[in-house]
């Protein structure tokens, strides 16, 4: 799908570019940091949402500002934000996720660059007693936007917010699943992209566009021998670092699912919009159809999530995918790794890390992993 | 060259620990309900009033580190799967639960701990702590409960922040009263919070007067030694007897002009958690420079850091108070503002900031407050990385050469 990198890879380069152009055009650009805050409200502000991604520079000035043990993608945020790389934001949305996310704060207060508007998740999913934490958190960030952005903001905005953004999300679950009945007619890579371009590009077009594409997807035959099919499971927050998808499919797996941010967690479930809008948004995020590492969840289990959706892929194999120094997922692990190994489901661990060193070992690891799916 | 002279009276709270440990295996053996927690130390006097056994699990790292018995444990862990860029409480703990599966539980009493019943996580700050909860529910098979306090963003913040955790608090005790199948005695609850208030408000007056005397009398490995008192016996008669003991040596000392280090020619600001098993070596190592490390915001800020608020006839708000006001809990601009104030009342030369490898928690705001802190006070900043518990991450060597830079640049500071 050639055509489609170039029309969507632009973000390769700059995943801000297109908020930049919005910019000049004198819309208002509000960054919002992973994962779970509704881009619906910066929408219904008119504005653009940006969901911030990961920085491809290497870290330089940030080091003086956050700790090398940190996530890259947090000490990436820092170095950008502090380079100066960031000032096209009109305001940034601090979604705090983990403790990692939230000392991003700490040098961007120093700084003052932007403005922050801080919005803390309860810890724990899936459990009604959050309620109201997570409303009361939502209205008090509604009310802090809508004084950056001078304007209020409409139920009948959200509304339409919501439709458009349900769209979304339902047309990357067409195409998710496209991907699923026909191996290969869209690269790990290439869905990734698409997933990152509803982040960072206007809804509205994003949406034309998946629409178009997906007639496209509709008459394109499976394009590989699906003998090898593979899960992709993990890396929070972020996209996976270049070069390893293709690094997988290139030694001859072929990615029929996922639990990625940019991928399935991202586009897996809508806010309904029969319910009162707040709420419905604090519901989508209390009922994650992904399971989070991220959260306490007593009723939803990640590896149960994961061996189901092995069988129902029909997969032969899974790769979790580590960033390094994410810690819920490193905690989560252990557990994942005994329950594949007593349900006898093939899996490896790859950890990627900001500053790759190489591509090699990772390189070894897939393809001894592969060949021995093959066997 | 110095020497230290630490507090005697501290000397107690080794039994006292042994002793601790010893009644919570011995209730896990009588099958009275027993409990892991992670985070604040909170909860403590909650489940005290109610008759249930805990276990404070970042104490219970920390503890064995001091003992050395901490690296088999980490080395079970990993072999479980555990990164070694997770937080080295956490892998010491998840080595305690898989200690029986790897064959160690008898070759130390800190390595055999029972099953809980149920586990508790409350804390303010760290994501991380509900995640290590999650994992602890998933390998005892065991009911978790969590309190989830509100991050202070603004000031304003606070008030609210408070009402939501005493709201929790109260659906805690709920939980405990479900499952342990007894009504909550509230007057026990409120004698003990009398207590922890007495005790608490005792530890942090002394520690305050005694940052303020020159010399010194106490040192922050004294501080970080009292720990254990919150931890272990918070809520008891014990722990306000070690208070008691602790200020008393201190006032003697403050009378006598009798500093922990002696000469003492240094004052310096540790920020970071300890480094558990090298407490002795660096008090050592600091005392040999004439440096004392008087204060860190790790033991000031936190454990029970506001007392005073506490009113007993509301004492599910003054356990929420303690959580909320954690230094963990605080935006940037408070902690450059509050470090920088006490650096100054207790007349601090230096700073001296220990990144901890696997808290990022604590490490979080390390750079921002060694630069805002050091530049408006115009002192001099080393940075060393280490571990709270994990000796493999420590260097000696590092932090040997970063300590005598310090003290150079402040010495040659005040020759101007």
């Amino acid at each position: 799908m050639h055509n489609l990198m170039e029309k969507i890879g632009f973000f390769l380069e700059d995943p801000y570019k297109r908020a930049k152009e919005e910019k000049l055009k004198g819309r208002k650009i509000i960054g919002i940091t992973p994962m779970y805050f509704p881009q619906e409200l910066v929408h219904a502000a008119n504005c653009l949402p940006v969901i911030l991604q990961a920085s491809k520079e290497p870290i330089t000035l940030g080091f003086s500002h956050y700790h090398h043990f940190f996530c890259g993608f947090t000490r990436g945020i820092v170095d950008l934000a502090v380079k100066g790389k960031l000032d096209f934001l009109d305001g940034l949305i601090l979604s705090d996720m983990c403790f990692e996310m939230r000392h991003v704060a700490d040098p961007l207060r120093q700084f003052r660059r932007f403005p922050l508007i801080y919005i803390q998740w309860p810890l724990e999913a899936n459990e009604e007693r959050w309620l109201d934490f997570i409303s009361r958190g939502l209205r008090k960030c509604v009310s802090k936007l809508e004084e950056l952005i001078g304007n209020r903001i409409s139920d009948q905005n959200i509304e339409e917010s919501v439709r458009l953004y349900n769209k979304n999300r339902a047309l990357l679950r067409q195409i998710y699943e496209l991907r699923k009945a026909k191996p290969g007619i869209i690269s790990a890579k290439e869905m990734s992209a698409l997933v990152i371009s509803s982040m960072v590009t206007p809804v509205e077009e994003n949406n034309k566009f998946l629409s178009e594409l997906i007639s496209g997807l509709e008459r394109v035959q499976p394009t590989v021998e699906s003998d090898t099919r593979l899960i992709l499971s993990g890396h929070l927050c972020h996209e996976v670092k270049d070069g390893i998808l293709d690094l997988i499919e290139t030694m001859g797996g072929v990615v029929v699912g996922d639990d990625l941010y940019t991928g399935l967690r991202y586009f897996a479930s809508d806010v309904d919009p029969n319910t009162p809008l707040l709420e419905a948004f604090a519901h989508r995020y209390l009922n994650l159809t992904v399971p989070c590492p991220t959260r306490v969840d007593v009723k939803r289990d990640w590896a149960e999530f994961l061996i189901q959706s092995f069988r129902e892929h029909k997969a032969k194999g899974i790769i979790m995918i580590l960033a390094k120094n994410c810690e819920p997922h490193m905690i989560y692990y252990p557990y994942i790794k005994a329950r594949l190994e007593s349900a006898r489901i093939p899996h490896i661990l790859i950890q990627v890390e900001y500053e790759m060193v190489s591509l090699e070992g990772i390189r070894t690891r897939v393809q001894a992993f592969i060949e021995m799916l093959r066997d | 060259m110095g020497e230290t002279n630490r507090l005697k009276s501290l000397s107690s709270l080794g039994k006292e620990v042994n002793e601790f440990y010893m009644k919570y295996k011995r209730a896990g053996e009588e099958k009275k309900t027993i409990c892991r927690i992670m985070g604040y130390p909170l909860p403590h006097v909650i489940l005290r009033a109610h008759d249930v056994y805990y276990m404070f699990l970042p104490s219970y790292a920390a503890t064995s580190a001091a003992r050395h018995v901490v690296g088999r444990l980490h080395q079970v862990a990993e072999e479980k799967g555990l990164l070694r860029e997770v937080c080295s409480y956490v892998r010491a703990n998840v080595g305690c639960a898989f200690s029986a599966e790897a064959g160690i539980a008898g070759a130390d009493p800190m390595y055999s701990m029972p099953k809980p019943d149920f586990i508790v996580v409350t804390e303010s700050s760290c994501s991380m702590t509900f995640n290590w909860g999650d994992a602890e529910r998933r390998i005892f098979n065991v009911p978790l409960f969590v309190v989830h306090s509100p991050y202070v963003w603004d000031e304003a913040d606070e008030k609210d922040a408070i009402a939501e955790v005493t709201r929790q608090l109260r659906e805690f005790i709920s939980f405990l009263e479900d499952i342990t199948h007894r009504r909550f005695d509230w007057d026990k609850y409120k004698r003990t919070m009398a207590l922890a208030k007495e005790t608490a408000g005792l530890r942090m007056n002394t520690m305050d007067q005694a940052c303020q005397t020159i010399p010194s009398p106490a040192t922050l490995f004294d501080w970080t030694s009292l720990l254990a008192m919150i931890n272990y016996l918070i809520g008891l008669p014990e722990g306000r007897d070690v208070a008691l003991n602790v200020r008393e040596e201190v006032l003697q000392k403050i009378e006598r002009k009798e500093g922990a280090v002696v000469p003492e020619k240094y004052r310096l600001y540790w920020d970071g958690i300890m480094i558990w098993p090298y407490l002795g070596k660096l008090a050592q190592k600091c005392a040999a420079l004439n440096a004392n490390v008087i204060w860190s915001r790790y033991s000031t800020f936190s454990f029970w850091e506001s007392p005073e608020m506490i009113d007993l006839e509301n004492p599910l708000e003054g356990n929420a108070i303690q959580v909320v006001r954690l230094h963990f809990n605080r935006n940037i601009d408070w902690l450059i503002e509050n470090i920088t104030r006490q650096c100054q009342r207790y007349h601090i030369d230096g700073l001296l900031i220990h990144a901890n490898l696997t808290c990022r928690t604590m490490a979080g705001p390390q750079l921002e407050i060694m630069d805002a802190v050091s530049r408006r006070l115009g002192i001099p900043a080393v940075y060393f990385e280490g571990d709270m518990t994990d000796e493999t991450l420590i260097s000696e060597s590092q932090i040997d050469t970063r300590l005598q830079a310090l003290i150079e640049t402040i010495e040659a500071r005040k020759r101007g």
